[in-house]
């Protein structure tokens, strides 16, 4: 049960964060700021990478 | 002293895995990926040269403008050369570290020649895609490129005009030249494919990606780079000009600055000089069986009465060296009896592990200089062995 | 360096180990009659990889008196035949479960993962193990 809630809160989250890729790519094709926001792309990506190291260091997820 | 050279640069290697996982969980380390760190480099290289290759024109009067448009006009497209640019860059630097990384924890002689020689093979093809694919812009740094690469295949003995032909198309720069890059760049990345294959025929299960940390972290950082970065062309090439110097890409157009110091013919003789001397470098210094140790025990033989055709070995094989046979005559002992299956080992591909032997259980495969038998007598004199007094 | 030994009814707590070659620098481990240094209970062979032991030995030296028995082999990811000690850590899984039928404690079989550097990590870890075994008392022989 608490497996299938969170596997639903993480497929929600990415969802979200898709589409906020696809607005900020919209985003910076419309307003001219193409580098800027594939830059915030990139910094996101990294950030996730992040995350993933920080998850598993504070025991959140194990290895497999 | 090369020797001792090498076990330095071993314990080097173990002890920067130490201090990286005191930071990183130990299977987030990025040197156990390294193959797999180029490997996802390379995709990144192929999805985004397939998207560039859709707006490039191989002329001399259309390759810039192509690029051009492709960098300004497209949707994201300065964006994706910039991947592309920086992919590459990041492709170079994996396959640097996974080769000395397989160099210097012993990764690459003995039964494992075969990947070290199929990756040199690699490395030689990625240099040569990563740098024709600065000549396809036709700027000046493309220009320049391309007459000292001009320069130094001519000073080649006996076939060096023959080679600066085929390198441009012809006798001179001409309409031929641009497509024949395009290939020179295209048709090496996908001969790449053809090599791995060769280099990952005696692995199973190669680890082709990284965990995905890393898989996002690289792409992360490549959308940075290009992002902060933008790759950008330089002036276009003017018939005639001689533009006095370029932007150096360092991973690829190292031996192009060689050539400020010495005729282009030596700069390429280095080049051929250092990959050739890759080339052997399992070759040389090769170990004695008594310094290898316990890492020389002998390839693996299948005791042919006693193996079931069960298979257990084939599938615990790291390298592929196990191969199943149809059974030409039925097994002694009474498990063998019915076999329908015999292991046989390679004896070219096998490094002398002995996880067959673990794997075995049929006492059907043996290390010649550490018999099951032997090994046996040591567990037993050790599990009663008397309270040693000794210290 | 003195150590415990002994369970509390003072039998001897007797190890064999299998130690890979390329894992734990064995220079200055092992003392001429093969047992580890300052452990004289425990016996250490060394294989040319983790992947070698097979799991009939571990239950040999289980049945021929040994409190315990252990595998170490490189860090996981960075076994010098790839896969070795994935595949050893695997089966020691099956044979545990396997013992645990057969009302031998799972807990008498170790497997451990180390470097070349981390010498001093192996021994307090195989210390740590027969810590254990005193515990559970000495073998089954
Ligand atoms: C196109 C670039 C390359 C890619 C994508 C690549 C990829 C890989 C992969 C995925 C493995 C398997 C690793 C494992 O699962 O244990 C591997 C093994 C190996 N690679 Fe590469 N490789 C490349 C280039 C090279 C180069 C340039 C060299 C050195 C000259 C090299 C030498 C080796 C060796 C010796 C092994 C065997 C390691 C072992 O036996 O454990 N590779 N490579
Ligand atoms: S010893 Fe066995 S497992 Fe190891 S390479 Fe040879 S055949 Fe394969
Ligand atoms: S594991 Fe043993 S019995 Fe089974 S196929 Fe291999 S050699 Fe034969």
């Amino acid at each position: 049960m608490r497996g299938a809630a969170s596997a639903l809160a993480l497929a929600g989250f990415l969802a979200v964060l898709a589409l906020v890729c696809v607005a900020a790519m919209v985003y910076g094709e419309w307003f001219d700021r193409r580098l800027l926001s594939s830059g915030a792309l990139g910094v996101l990506l990294v950030l996730y990478a992040a995350i993933v190291v920080l998850f598993r260091k504070a025991g959140i997820t194990a290895e497999e | 002293m090369y020797r001792r050279l090498l076990t330095g640069l071993q314990s080097a290697t173990l002890r920067l895995d130490v201090g990286i996982q005191r930071v990183l969980p130990q299977d987030f380390n990025p040197l156990y990926y390294t193959g797999g760190l180029a490997n996802l480099f390379l995709t990144v290289l192929v999805v985004s040269g397939i998207l560039i290759f859709l707006y490039y024109e191989p002329s001399l009067e259309g390759a810039y403008a192509s690029v051009e448009f492709l960098t300004r006009d497209v949707p994201y497209g300065v964006v994706f050369r910039g991947i592309h640019r920086y992919a590459a860059d990041a492709y170079m630097v994996a396959i640097l570290l996974h080769l000395f990384r397989n160099w210097f924890t012993d990764r690459y002689r003995e039964a494992r020649d075969s990947q070290w020689l199929s990756g040199m093979v690699l490395l030689v093809f990625s240099g040569l895609a990563g740098f024709t694919g600065y000549l396809l812009v036709w700027d000046e740094r493309s220009q320049m490129l391309t007459s000292l690469t001009v320069q130094a295949l001519r000073s080649v003995p006996l076939v060096g005009h023959w080679l600066a032909e085929v390198f441009v198309g012809g006798p001179g720069v001409s309409d031929t030249t641009l497509p024949r890059f395009l290939f020179l760049h295209v048709g090496p990345a996908m001969a790449l494919y053809v090599l791995l294959w060769w280099h990952y025929v005696r692995l199973r299960h190669p680890k082709i990606w990284p965990p995905a940390v890393w898989v996002l972290f690289g792409l992360g950082l490549l959308f940075i780079l290009a992002s902060v970065l933008p790759a950008t062309s330089g002036r276009p090439a003017q018939p005639g000009a001689s533009p006095e110097g370029f932007p150096v890409d360092w991973f690829y157009l190292w031996p192009y600055v060689l050539a400020r110091w010495m005729a282009p013919g030596w700069a390429l003789a280095l080049v051929v000089a250092l990959l050739a001397y890759g080339m052997v470098i399992p070759y040389t210094l090769r170990e004695t069986p008594e310094e290898r140790g316990l890492r020389a025990l002998g390839q693996a033989v299948v005791v042919d009465e006693n193996c079931t055709g069960c298979e257990l070995c084939y599938y615990d094989c790291p390298y592929n060296a196990i191969y199943m046979v149809p059974s030409p005559a039925p097994g002694k002992s009474r498990a063998a009896a019915n076999r329908k299956l015999l292991a046989v080992v390679v004896d070219s591909r096998c490094v002398e592990c002995g996880i067959c032997i673990g794997a075995c259980p049929f006492e059907a495969l043996e290390l010649p200089r550490m018999l099951d038998r032997d090994v046996q007598q040591r567990i037993q004199r050790g599990a009663q062995a008397p309270a040693a007094a000794a210290t | 360096m003195a150590t415990k030994t002994e369970t509390a009814q003072g039998t001897p707590v007797r190890v064999v180990g299998f130690l890979c070659d390329w894992a734990v620098r064995s220079e200055g481990l092992l003392n001429p009659d093969d047992t580890l240094v300052g452990m004289p209970h425990v016996t250490v062979i060394r294989v040319p990889c983790s992947g070698f032991v097979k799991p009939g030995w571990l239950e040999l030296a289980l049945r021929s008196g040994a409190a315990g028995t252990f595998v170490c082999g490189c860090p996981m990811g960075d076994c010098l035949n790839r896969e070795g000690n994935w595949i050893m850590e695997d089966r020691i899984d099956q044979l545990r479960k396997r013992l645990a039928r057969q009302k031998v404690d799972p807990d008498r079989i170790a497997f451990f993962a180390y470097g070349l550097h981390d010498q001093q990590a192996f021994l307090d870890a195989v210390q740590a193990f027969v810590d254990r075994l005193r515990a559970l008392g000495g073998g089954k022989a």
